[in-house]
């Protein structure tokens, strides 16, 4: 069985050469262009995955709606806002990949494991986020004040680690957005219906089957933080719709009930987001924070987001 | 991974502390607003008056929170006459930066800046005064700093472009130096030099003298200009006075002796504690200082406020002498309170003489008192009456007939500015009416004025709730009607300022903006000016205009205007002219039906060429009628310009068939046109052009469908119409065809 194909797209040789040789190691047979233009259909070929600057981005658009076996992956040194259009509207848009400049590429861990995730169906484990030896904790959440709890024992972790008082009040309501998300807003009853989405200030108690699982751990260079419930209902557009309606005019309009507050909170607390949604069984939600980072470096880092597709 | 179960104790994730005096209020926030943070009941908790919101404290904002947040701002908004935020913790100047109306119409004084040393891993804040640096704010630049442990540089540690985005639209605006002095003296904030100088305010009635000090008493205390001249009683007000410090004390001993000698006595109300404990001993009030009443700080554990009440030493004398304070209720709740004054003011108050002043000195005192507060008022009307210029809401969807709540918002911001010349009208109605009468209470529609009654537009759930109110009448249903057609006018007003059309903001609301604050704004003017005629003409052109607004979106909204009042509340006042009474009368809209008002008024239909869209109610502020279709696009091809039809004309009908809206305007308009397509001839339509009368115009119609201009034809291109909300000599005037001088003829 031959493998699947990837074509990288990217002028720097050295970064081309690199993201080529990291999506080798996804079992991808890849061939780099360091001149995006002027490659033809036949070129191109059928490719499993496209990998390229978001610089060209209306081209990889055009390729995908071409080739329809074709996955993508864009990359970008600046703020993705201007990308969240395009994964709103393409499906298979897999990934929006942040860089620290245009002169890096982008982390090796950030395209391993969208690249494996688009052939093998399955996440990453949660450890995989971290170096090998990390500690952490997991709870299982059923009600409002267990995750007051979480969110607390989360803030006294990352304050442990010596982050700042600012890291662990942003690590914090980051936990409780995930968790109010798959408390609240994932119950469905037998027929579908959301149980407590209506009202938020509800006193709820789930049963401990339909309990939602949170872990955070750190290798003392990055925090990882992942919200799991088992009912998979989280979908593109209220991810990217939700951004794109909050970044859109630089404010967020809380008229209309202020869906997409929550995708921003979390947007902002990040470096990198992982959504792993197996509609009717699964939602999973990785949040990862570089702790190397001051504050001001983390606003101005463009961040990743995942999306697979299919969902 | 190790796996563990939470703890479920809590702590109380959120405090609020309030701290008043006067008209001022300080609520103080510490702690995590999420879910649980009750917006609208806290906001209901609000009273009127200047407060002030200390977010110093706040760790977490989750996004419902954020919602929770803006319902309570949405809610204190139609309440307060001003709102300022102090000491804002980063995380809230991210809120600022995030969310839009995070802040209402409110002003952003000082915020903290996080500040990181690397060599020493520490994060440090640092208090920024938006009107000291605003500068280098302006410029997203704040210095580096110096680190308190190690001596290196400490960095601004967020990104300055993010962090001051709100600020880059949202200016300083001046601090009030009562409410200035409240924060540096009561709550011992810091607050720009600028806004603590003392302030004197003068009043001479016979022989006696008010001076009202406000601002800080210090060393640039002007005693040798305030001494000049004094005689007879003088009464110093000393309500505003904030931080003391020793120089300004020295300063204000030496007046005291200066003008102890050619003065009769001198009077000292409104006292601070602090200045009772630091000022008023024996030999600081010398031989003619009395201290008539001062204020001390009583706490309420239920309310968990501390608010500075006023003390009449006549009145408490004998347990005061005890070094004792009076027992006083809770202001708020009824409740008993605790004073909260320091042990050296208890100590020090059987020291104080006992008060002999006569009546007649109290009385001027009193009145000395009412034009001091007039005079605020006055001072601040015309800044709420002030253009209504929004703030750009950039990016925001500008689609034709677009409705969303960010628009409502934007709307709501308006209806705040109104608001606050509302809450001054209000203030003056209180005292004295709209035209000056005192109005006692005596009887009222249920025991206690519900919050509603103080706010004209705001949202409770999936509703839009509109508040209409009358002036002082004789009769009560002349209230009634006076209060409906004012909360229908303000459900059509809402809806045109969430009509994001450009064409149509150019085409319709144009047309009657300049007319609506023009009346509102001339009524505002003058209740404050206390002209009794002039208020009389402005009332009644202001009552004139709502109530053809409210017909006209009666008769235009397809049924979708609410028919039943949600809630009312009247009072009957005993005013100087006789028993009048005041009513307040509330409508709900909900959103789904809003949205569709919002639609239908804004949507075009297209005939000939031309777009028109349906008589919009607000134009009952310009024009006596109800119901027709506005033009606002007429493409360069449409055979209706050789009738000379153009943007903003008013179609009223055609070929005798009354135009209703813009549909019946596209029925009557095609279905005209067709037949005359068959026997040829002229269509006429009836077309009012601003002030003008309405008039034939007429466009002719051969077999076949082709069209030309008709030699009877009125309506010629023009640019003359009048948009100002006055009207010019020369549309005054005219009678027949307004447009019989323009050059094309």
């Amino acid at each position: 069985m031959s493998s699947p194909q990837a074509v990288v797209l990217e002028r720097n040789k050295l970064v081309n050469r690199r993201i080529s040789r990291v999506l080798g190691c996804a079992g991808f047979e890849v061939r780099g262009f360091e001149e995006p233009e002027k490659i033809d259909a036949q070129a191109l070929g059928e490719p499993h995955l496209i990998v390229g600057d978001a610089f060209d981005a209306d081209l990889m658009m055009k390729w995908l709606r071409q080739v329809s076996s074709a996955r993508a992956i864009f990359y970008t040194g600046e703020a993705l806002d201007r990308l969240l259009g395009k994964a709103l509207e393409e499906p298979r848009l897999v990934a929006l990949v942040g860089r620290a400049s245009f002169e890096v590429p982008p982390r090796e861990d950030d395209l391993l494991h969208i690249a494996r995730r688009t052939v093998v169906k399955e996440s990453a484990p949660f450890d995989s986020h971290l170096a090998w030896g990390a500690s952490g904790s997991a709870y299982s959440l059923t009600d409002a004040r267990e995750r007051d709890a979480a969110v607390a024992q989360v803030m006294a972790f990352t304050a442990k680690l010596g982050a700042p008082k600012r890291v662990s009040e942003m690590l914090g309501e980051l936990v409780h957005e995930l968790v109010m998300n798959a408390l609240y807003d994932a119950p469905v009853d037998a027929q579908g219906h959301a149980r407590f989405a209506h009202d938020r200030k509800a006193e709820i108690k789930l049963d401990t089957a339909d309990a939602a699982t949170l872990r955070f751990a750190s290798d003392g260079v990055r925090v990882a933080v992942e919200v799991t419930d088992r009912f998979g209902r989280l979908n593109r557009t209220h991810v990217f719709g939700g951004l794109v309606r909050a970044l859109k005019s630089g404010q967020m309009d809380t008229g209309g009930g202020g869906a997409g507050l929550g995708m921003m909170v979390a947007y902002r607390s990040t470096t990198a987001l992982f959504y792993d949604v197996e509609p009717g069984r699964r939602t999973r939600v990785t949040g990862l924070f570089d702790l190397d980072l001051n504050l001001r470096e983390f606003r101005l880092l463009p961040k990743t987001i995942h999306f697979p597709e299919g969902h | 991974m190790q796996a563990a179960t939470t703890d479920p104790g809590q702590k109380p994730k959120l405090r609020i502390d309030k701290f008043s005096d006067g008209g001022i209020t300080c609520l103080k926030l510490a702690g995590t607003i999420d879910e649980q943070f009750e917006g609208k009941k806290i906001a209901a908790g609000v009273k009127g008056g200047t407060l002030l919101l200390d977010l110093a404290e706040i760790d977490r904002i989750s996004s419902f929170g954020i919602r929770e947040w803006v319902d309570f701002i949405t809610g204190i908004s139609g309440k307060v006459s001003s709102l300022w935020f102090v000491e804002c913790a980063p995380k809230v100047v991210d809120q600022f930066n995030m969310v839009a109306n995070f802040g209402g119409g409110g002003n952003l004084i000082s915020f903290y800046a996080p500040y990181r040393c690397d060599y020493c891993d520490d994060d440090r804040r640092r208090l920024v005064q938006v009107g000291a640096e605003w500068e280098q704010l302006k410029s997203g630049k704040l210095p580096e700093r110096v680190c308190e442990s190690c001596g290196n540089a400490e960095y601004f540690d967020e990104d300055p472009l993010t962090f001051f985005s709100f600020l880059q639209t949202h200016p300083p605006a001046e601090l009030p130096p009562d409410v200035a002095a409240f924060l540096a003296s009561r709550l011992n904030y810091a607050v720009a030099d600028g806004a603590r100088k003392l302030k004197i305010e003068k009043q001479i009635d016979g022989r006696a003298t008010y001076l009202k000090l406000s601002g800080d008493l210090d060393g640039a205390f002007p005693r040798e200009k305030l001494a000049e001249g004094l005689e007879g009683d003088v009464i110093f007000d000393l309500s505003g006075i904030g931080k003391i410090d020793p120089a300004g004390a020295a300063e204000w001993r030496q007046l005291m002796a200066q003008i102890a000698a050619p003065v009769e006595r001198i009077v000292l109300v409104g006292c601070p504690a602090a200045f009772v404990e630091r000022l008023t001993k024996a030999e600081d009030l010398a031989t003619k200082g009395i201290v008539l009443t001062f204020q001390m700080p009583y706490a309420c554990p239920t309310c968990r406020s501390t608010a500075a009440r006023e003390i009449d030493v006549a009145a408490h004398y004998d347990v005061l002498k005890f070094a004792t304070a009076p027992e006083l209720k809770c202001a708020d709740c009824g409740g008993p309170t605790s004073c909260a004054a320091s042990e050296p003011l208890l100590a020090h108050l059987p020291s104080l003489p006992r008060p002999d002043v006569p009546e007649q000195l109290k009385k001027q005192l009193k009145h000395f008192q009412e034009q001091s507060l007039q005079k605020a008022l006055a001072a601040k009307s015309p800044a709420a009456v002030a253009p209504l210029v929004l703030p750009a809401q950039p990016g925001a969807a500008t689609g034709r007939g677009g409705f969303s709540w960010l628009t409502v918002l934007v709307a709501v911001g308006i209806v705040l500015l109104i608001g606050g010349a509302f809450i001054v009208f209000k203030g003056l109605g209180n005292r004295g009416g709209t035209d000056g009468e005192v109005g006692e209470k005596i009887e009222a529609s249920q025991p206690n004025k519900p919050a509603w009654v103080d706010q004209t537009f705001f949202r409770e759930g999936d509703r839009l709730l509109f508040v209409g109110h009358s002036t002082l009448v004789a009769d009560k249903a002349d209230g009634f009607a006076e209060a409906e057609n004012g909360a229908m006018e303000e459900a059509a007003n809402q809806i045109g300022l969430s009509i994001r059309d450009p064409l149509w903001i150019d085409h319709v609301r144009s047309q009657f903006e300049a007319f609506r604050t023009k009346a509102i704004g001339d009524l505002e003017k003058a209740t404050v000016s206390g002209d009794a005629a002039e208020v009389e003409r402005a009332r009644r052109a202001a009552r004139d205009g709502k109530r053809r607004v409210a017909e006209a979106l009666k008769k235009t909204s397809g049924g979708l205007a609410p028919t039943e009042r949600s809630d009312l509340y009247w009072e009957k006042l005993k005013t100087a002219s006789g028993v009048k009474y005041q009513v307040s009368i509330r409508y709900a809209i909900p959103k789904a039906t809003f949205e569709k008002l919002v639609e239908s008024y804004a949507t075009p239909e297209t005939a000939m060429n031309a777009q028109a869209v349906s008589y919009f109610p607000s134009l009952g502020w310009r024009f006596d009628v109800s119901e027709g279709a506005v033009v606002i696009k007429v493409a360069n091809d449409s055979p209706l310009r050789f009738a000379g039809i153009q943007e903003e004309d008013l179609v009223l009908a055609g070929m005798d068939r009354v135009v209703h809206d813009a549909r019946s305007w596209k029925r009557v308009v095609e279905e005209e046109s067709a037949a005359l397509a068959r026997t040829g001839g002229a269509l006429v339509l009836k077309v009012k052009r601003g002030d003008a009368p309405a008039i034939d115009t007429r466009l002719r119609i051969a077999v076949g469908g082709a069209t030309s201009a008709d030699p009877n034809a009125k309506l010629h291109q023009t640019h003359n119409h009048n948009k100002t909300g006055t009207n010019s000599a020369k549309t005054k005037n005219q009678t027949g065809n307004i447009w019989d001088d323009n050059p094309e003829e």
